[in-house]
């Protein structure tokens, strides 16, 4: 099957030079926006496993064996 | 700058809103999970060693029933093995057309109940359920604090006893369940979990930062002494319990505080099908629109009584998400494009991965599942990204409907809280 790339990547006329060119432009700008969307998601992450850690700790702070030793 | 830029930096924008808005959402709810561990550890602590308050106020279950005969009983069952002893049932009977009110009676004789513990009211005119619980609410209810109860639902036995608790802080007047979905192998059983698993996972965040305003009507509970303030439930929108929590909030939610309390369990039936499914959720769109646009003053508000995360943070989301929920079906086409058309799954994988942890860390932190119950909800979370395209879509259609009615809309018309009740399954089960 032919890709809409390959069609782009075969230009004949003017037309199908400027599409081209408007093309790889937004190619250009779409993956300036994945790795942009993949640094806030690993700082995200990064919070979230923080906090998860927290959390396990937590439990281990607020089990039923340190209620025990409390009484 | 050029078109494509506006273009970058708006879809920047919005997806890093939305990356932040999930983090926001899990990070905040671990903190609550501490919360709750540290309140738990306080409350055994202080029964272990007798300091526990043994006083138990009276609590109005308020159940509102119309066409229910597949279901009261087992409604009913699950409040009466409630470990809260001090109680007042009543059974709200909105003029139903099958058995209902004859079934109630039965159950009431039968177990030799008296009237000041378990009673039925037998409305002759049916009013729609607002009016039903206002009845209730204002001839027959004593208890301090009120719970109201869908005919559909189910409680689990510590649900009464643990929702009282959070009135221990003064500033609390209502408290939402922790509604789960009753088991239905179907792929909208699974889907309608799944998606009541993950929006109460963002009410803890709301509740930690006191911002919430949306209180659903199965489990939760109020202070009497504000709902008499407020004038009890108003009858001119589809949803009555967002309208009853959000007059409240009207009144200010830095004195009046609505807490999500994930340790209040309930379970309800789902809708069974896709019509049953576009019906409800367009009612509660309706609903939902009709109650931000009756209290629209809120949004943006810095009146001191308000917390800014309700009127700078949440009431302005809650717009601006149906704003975008308009605009959805364009971002899908744009991405799947761009996709395709650049032979890079980055985007899509990344969305792919974020839903499933996500829901399979909601799945593994949930409260009162069992160990094979989320073993067995975790082989299907790998399906979830995909099947909340389908509420997507259920969503989508329910917005689009709303705005043929704009009309109505706008000018409140069409507004009663009336009685739309999906088919009944009526299975036996239980939560305990």
């Amino acid at each position: 099957m032919m890709a809409l790339h390959d069609i782009f990547t075969a230009p004949t006329e003017p037309s199908a030079h400027f599409a081209l060119q408007v093309y790889s432009h937004q190619v250009e700008v779409f993956t300036r926006l994945i790795s942009y969307l993949a640094v806030v998601s690993v700082i995200m992450w990064a919070c979230v496993v923080t906090t998860m850690l927290i959390r396990l700790g937590a439990g281990r702070l607020y089990s039923r064996q340190r209620l025990r030793k409390k009484l | 700058m050029d078109l494509s830029g506006i273009g970058f930096g708006l879809f920047a924008v919005i997806s890093t809103l939305y990356i932040l808005h999930f983090g926001y959402y899990l990070v905040y709810a671990n903190l609550y999970d501490i919360w709750q561990m540290r309140r738990r550890f306080g409350r055994q602590l202080e029964a272990a060693r007798g300091l526990a308050d043994v006083q138990q106020p009276l609590v109005t279950v308020l159940i509102p029933a119309h066409n229910e005969e597949l279901v009261i009983a087992r409604c009913l069952d699950s409040v009466i093995a409630s470990t809260y002893e001090n109680l007042q049932i009543i059974v709200v009977d909105d003029a139903s057309q099958d058995s209902t009110p004859r079934l109630v009676r039965r159950y009431i004789k039968d177990r030799q109940f008296k009237p000041a513990y378990c009673k039925l009211v037998a409305k002759i005119r049916n009013g729609g359920k607002g009016v039903a619980l206002n009845t209730a609410l204002k001839h027959h209810a004593r208890g301090a604090y009120v719970m109201t109860l869908d005919a559909d639902s189910i409680l689990a036995p510590d649900a009464i006893t643990n929702a009282v608790s959070y009135f221990a802080y003064p500033d609390v007047v209502g408290v939402a369940a922790n509604v789960q979905i009753l088991d239905e192998p179907t792929v909208l059983g699974i889907l309608q979990k799944f998606e009541h698993m993950i929006g109460y996972r963002s009410k803890k965040a709301y509740s930690l930062c006191n911002c919430e305003f949306v209180i659903g009507g199965v489990a939760s509970t109020y202070r009497m002494e504000v709902l008499r303030e407020v004038g009890f439930y108003d009858t001119d929108t589809l949803t009555e319990d967002i309208g009853l929590s959000i007059k409240i909030i009207n009144n200010g939610n830095r004195e009046n505080r609505l807490v999500y309390a994930a340790d209040v369990v309930a379970a309800t039936e789902g809708v069974d099908g896709l019509r049953a499914l576009l019906k409800q959720r367009y009612r509660w769109k309706y609903g939902s629109l009709q109650n931000l646009i009756k209290y629209r003053q809120l949004i943006g508000s810095t009146d001191a009584r308000y917390t800014l995360g309700l009127t700078m943070y949440r009431m302005p989301v809650a717009v601006i998400s149906e704003i975008f929920l308009l605009f959805s079906p364009l971002i899908w086409a744009y991405v799947i494009y761009m996709t395709l058309t650049q032979y890079s799954l980055g985007l899509i994988l990344g969305a792919y991965l974020t839903i499933t942890i996500y829901t399979l860390i909601t799945l593994w932190t949930a409260e009162k599942l069992t160990f094979w119950n989320q073993l067995r909800l975790s082989i299907y979370a790998p399906t979830a990204y995909f099947i909340f395209y389908l509420m997507d879509f259920v969503q989508f259609w329910a917005i689009c409907k709303c705005l043929f009615h704009i009309r109505s809309l706008l000018s409140n018309k069409d507004s009663n809280s009336r009685w739309v009740s999906p088919r009944r399954i009526g299975r036996e089960v239980s939560l305990s």
